[in-house]
């Protein structure tokens, strides 16, 4: 189901991956991500990537949950292919430019790698345990005065009601796409969007505007509008090991230099 | 100081009171939906590949916020979306989700304040753009604090027009050979145009990524305006003021016997019920019944100090909603009721005690486990885990809204039984169904009177109706419509997780036939409506079509499915006919506009030409739906759910209608889960049990099962 509300359903299987605590899979990526973000080198780019392959592994994903590559995206990505192919970046065989092509799979690499690593937190852990595991995270802040009652609160309520809305949006878009053109606008692209906007989000906000009056009763009627601390989580080994491991990871990938070094840019 | 804040919050109207403080309830409400609205648009343009569109209307509802509520809840609600749209893509989504925080609170606050476009555009580029700015250089993906993702960006557009200019090159020389020399030259000063421009890029970003935003946030700031103006319109005319609506104190005695004296409850400003008077004494089991829209639920909210303040006597001022030893109550939607995102969450919300999760789930007939999302549950099990929620309060006094709609005969009597039982509790619930016990006191009220004067109206059209045989026109030609063979689907098919949902369904549907396939939740009957209008693709088996079929799917969630703000444009717009006047649309514009004249009579529209989708009931706004779905020139309409919340009078109308449809020439399908509905012709009904589709006994109407033409 290509439905949007599928981003927020983890795949219903087993693996070490999936049992890992949502944090250290949060935190986890953050720390790579931002070790290769700021390294671009082949040398972190191929940590990083053997890193997802094995995380990929571990948890049991097959590779038809990858998602499919949109078709502009795929042309995009073809025509950058042409450029680099033809350009005059040293070293070159033929007509055909390695160093240009490097660069080009450099870039992709890092894009796909970041995305990656967080379909594999979606695919593995559910919103509601996300929810529980940003709740835990923001706690520490209530040292620097901020609300994290507030806030958590906010998020699991938002947790809470993302489903429906995901749903509502799905059905307020088929209601859009599934009606015959405009055809008072027919031959008006921009007034046709603007119209296809404007409808799309008034339908959505009426609808929501309903589901926050009832959940405004609800939490009254429950006599408080905080959300119970989330339940606590005694880290185990494994976590704890591979928080430590990723972030030993990225101070490391600061430290090495990476090979081979960047050319800077004339 | 205070002085001069009071004097600006005068200005603002209908705006809340300089409050400081945390979120009420209704604040923390609207912020919580907002941000699962920016997430959920954001996700949506994930799967649609319109990212930076849904990202554009993300910040119209937050500018709907803004406008609305205070400044806190904007925070609040962009904080919330940030932290969530982690899963949705990392570092990228996060950002879009605080960007359009920013830019929604900045429109929101020219909406509020009913600024000009230029003060608009000043107040956005003074505090949107610089976070704009800030989030591309310094947070995602931080260009400016990167140098090595700079130098990688920057090595690769130099890479791509150079190489640009020389596939430029090469295509030129081609021509050049066959004689077309300024061909070659144009194109290689296009190319060389390419490589400056490439090099002006990189020599000046520091300049040009601030100019580029500078640009976007203009015409963000302009759209919102526009847009966030006109959405801010509709609302203020279909809803209301922000609800205002806090936590209530504990209570310092029983919140009964209760009275009300000869009053007219409202909602919104409305009045809504007629004239009630009635007294409520301590430990009496009341039961309410009447039909839709004669304001069951509203009487329920007064009772419980939500609504209608001031109009029911109490012992004391206090309802003590929600506490220990006060008033619990549960309202009508079972998904709303629910509010902890686990079982177990939802059963400590507001409660700081210990308790035994499996005992107090035992004792409404649940057994799941505390960790279970609540987005799993089925309709009755949100119904009992709130009541759950409720009695763990050892409320005095028990308003219960419907609050067994959801539940089989079975459970729904031992949910009955165990209200029964509350003997020291007074309960007033409400109920569709006929299951009042003995010792119950049973209220009935009615409409007020404004509304009988549309019963009157409804059966003066139906009189009409039989006086001429209505037409409406598809293209079909052959008399079967539909077959599916052998029909399966899986959700995730060919994944391991591949989730079966529906085995070997075999169905054929002709022609003025009106098919209601019943079935229980879980059983399938949406993704098979689903597939019987076209939506969704079955994994195996056949589906063969007559030429020319139109079909269409009417939601349960009729309002999502109207866009336009009158009835008129809903119309026109659903059925795709031009009011221009322009007859560009050939023969199918032609029959379609017929199509509109005839459906409107066959939906006794005719009264509601001009009215506000906002102000029509629901039963009102369904036909309007069905009306325009018709004109299409649908030959198959397939209903999902179409009897929720209707009373017996509501079904009937329902009923009689389908049938009208039905005899134009568009058969129906109707899926339920509610086999409580008597349509005078029923023409094949089946059930389906476990993803497996089986006849049943013909209609209750005893109509044979023809599986043709009538």
């Amino acid at each position: 189901m290509n439905r949007s509300s599928s981003f927020f359903r983890a795949i219903p299987i087993d693996s070490p991956v999936h049992r890992l605590a949502a944090e250290s899979k949060v935190l986890a990526g953050i720390f790579v991500s931002i070790g290769l973000v700021f390294n671009t080198e082949w040398s972190h780019i191929g940590v990083a990537a053997l890193l997802l392959f094995a995380a990929f592994r571990g948890a049991r994903l097959p590779l038809s949950v990858l998602p499919r590559v949109p078709l502009i995206v795929r042309f995009a990505l073809f025509g950058g292919l042409m450029g680099s192919i033809f350009s005059d970046e040293a070293p070159k065989v033929g007509a055909i430019s390695l160093g240009g092509l490097s660069d080009y799979a450099r870039l992709i690499s890092i894009g796909f790698i970041m995305i990656l690593w967080v379909g594999i937190l979606s695919w593995t852990t559910g919103l509601t345990a996300v929810g529980f595991a940003l709740r835990r995270l923001i706690r520490p802040l209530r040292y620097l005065k901020v609300p994290v009652d507030e806030i958590g609160s906010v998020i699991a309520l938002a947790v809470r009601s993302l489903p429906l809305v995901a749903d509502e949006i799905d059905v307020v878009n088929e209601s859009v796409t599934s009606r015959p053109a405009p055809a008072d606008h027919a031959g008006k692209p921009i007034r046709e969007a603007f119209s296809f906007i404007r409808d799309t989000a008034t339908a959505v906000v009426i609808g929501s505007h309903r589901r926050a009056r009832d959940l405004s009763m609800a939490m009254v009627s429950r006599g408080s509008t905080t959300a119970p601390l989330p339940p606590r989580r005694q880290l185990r080994t494994v976590d704890k090991a591979v928080i430590a491991g990723a972030f030993l990871l990225c101070v490391a990938a600061f430290v090495i230099p990476g090979v081979p070094p960047n050319t800077p840019a004339s | 100081m205070s002085r001069s804040k009071t004097a600006k919050n005068a200005t603002q109207g209908t705006l809340p009171g300089p409050r400081k403080g945390p979120l009420d309830a209704a604040e923390m409400a609207d912020a919580a939906l907002t941000a699962a609205m920016i997430v959920a648009l954001l996700a949506a343009g994930r799967v649609l590949a319109a990212g930076s569109m849904m990202q554009v209307v993300a910040s119209f509802v937050v500018a709907v916020l803004a406008a609305r509520r205070r400044t806190r809840a904007v925070v609040m609600a962009s904080t919330a979306a940030a932290c969530i749209a982690l899963i949705l893509g990392g570092l990228g989504p996060v950002s879009q989700a605080a960007l359009a925080g920013v830019f929604g609170w900045c429109g929101g606050q020219s909406l509020r304040r009913g600024w000009g476009r230029i003060r608009t555009v000043a107040f956005t580029l003074l505090v949107a753009w610089p976070a704009m700015v800030a989030s591309v250089l310094l947070f995602f993906p931080a260009i400016a604090i990167n140098r090595k993702l700079r130098e990688l960006v920057f090595e690769n557009v130099e890479n791509q027009a150079d190489g640009m200019a020389n596939i430029l090159g090469g295509i030129g020389s081609l021509f050049d050979a066959v004689g077309l020399g300024i061909v070659d030259r144009a194109l290689g000063s296009v190319g060389n145009r390419l490589q400056n421009l490439a090099d002006f890029l990189i020599d000046n970003w520091l300049l040009l990524i601030p100019a580029t935003e500078l640009v976007y946030s203009v015409i963000y700031a302009l759209l919102i305006r526009a847009v966030g103006g006109g959405i801010l319109r509709r609302l203020e005319r279909s809803l209301v003021d922000p609800l205002e609506l806090d936590v209530q104190p504990a209570p310092e005695g029983p919140p009964v016997p209760l009275a009300l004296n000869d009053v007219v409850l409202e909602r919104n400003g409305v009045p809504v019920t007629a004239p009630l008077t009635l007294d409520v004494q301590a430990g009496e089991h009341l039961v309410i019944e009447g039909p839709n829209g004669a304001g069951k639920s509203t009487l329920l909210d007064a009772l419980a100090g939500l609504d209608n303040l001031g109009s029911v006597e109490r012992p004391s001022d206090v309802v003590g909603l929600g506490h220990v030893g006060g008033t619990a109550r549960v309202g009508q939607r079972p998904e709303a009721q629910v509010i902890g995102t686990t079982v177990g969450e939802d059963l400590a919300w507001g409660l700081d005690d210990d308790f035994d999760v499996t005992e107090t789930l035992a004792g409404v007939g649940l057994e799941l486990p505390e960790d279970r999302p609540s987005s799993e549950l089925s309709g009755g099990e949100l119904q009992r885990l709130a009541l759950a929620s409720a009695l763990r309060r050892k409320p005095k006094l028990l308003l219960a809204d419907e609050v067994t709609s959801m539940l089989d005969p079975r459970e729904q009597a031992r949910i009955i039984d165990r209200l029964e039982a509350l003997d020291d509790a007074t309960i007033v619930r409400t109920t569709h169904r006929d299951d009042a016990v003995a010792s119950d006191r049973r209220i009935v009220i009615r409409r007020a009177s404004h509304n009988a004067v549309q019963a009157v109206d409804a059966e003066a059209a139906a009189s009409m109706h039989q006086a001429g045989l209505q037409t409406i026109r598809t293209n079909v030609g052959e008399n079967r419509l539909i077959r599916l063979r052998d029909v399966a689907y899986s959700h995730a098919a060919g994944k391991p997780w591949a989730l079966p949902v529906l085995h070997d369904v075999d169905l054929s549907i002709h022609r003025y036939e009106l098919v209601i396939i019943e079935g229980r939740n879980g059983s399938g009957k949406t993704t098979l409506a689903r597939i019987l209008a076209g939506l969704e693709t079955p994994t195996s088996g056949e589906v063969d079509r007559a030429s020319g079929v139109r079909r269409a799917l009417a939601h349960q969630h009729v309002r999502l499915q109207l866009l336009r703000a009158t009835v008129d444009e809903e119309l026109t717009s659903l059925a795709g006919v031009r009011t221009d006047r322009e007859s560009t649309g050939g023969a199918d514009q032609q029959a379609r506009t017929e199509n509109l004249e005839t459906a409107i009579k066959l939906f006794e529209l005719e009264r509601l030409s001009g009215r506000r989708i906002d102000e029509l009931s629901g039963g009102e706004q369904r036909r309007v739906l069905l009306a325009g779905l018709v004109s299409r020139g649908v030959s198959l309409l397939v209903l999902d759910e179409p009897l929720a919340g209707l009373d017996a009078e509501g079904r009937a109308d329902l009923a009689r209608t389908l049938d009208y449809v039905r005899l134009a020439g568009t058969s129906i399908v109707v899926v339920s889960h509610d086999v409580d509905w008597t349509p005078s012709h029923v023409s094949q009904h089946l059930q389906l049990e476990d993803g497996r589709l089986r006849s049943i006994a013909p209609g209750i109407s005893g109509t044979p099962r023809t599986g043709g033409t009538p």
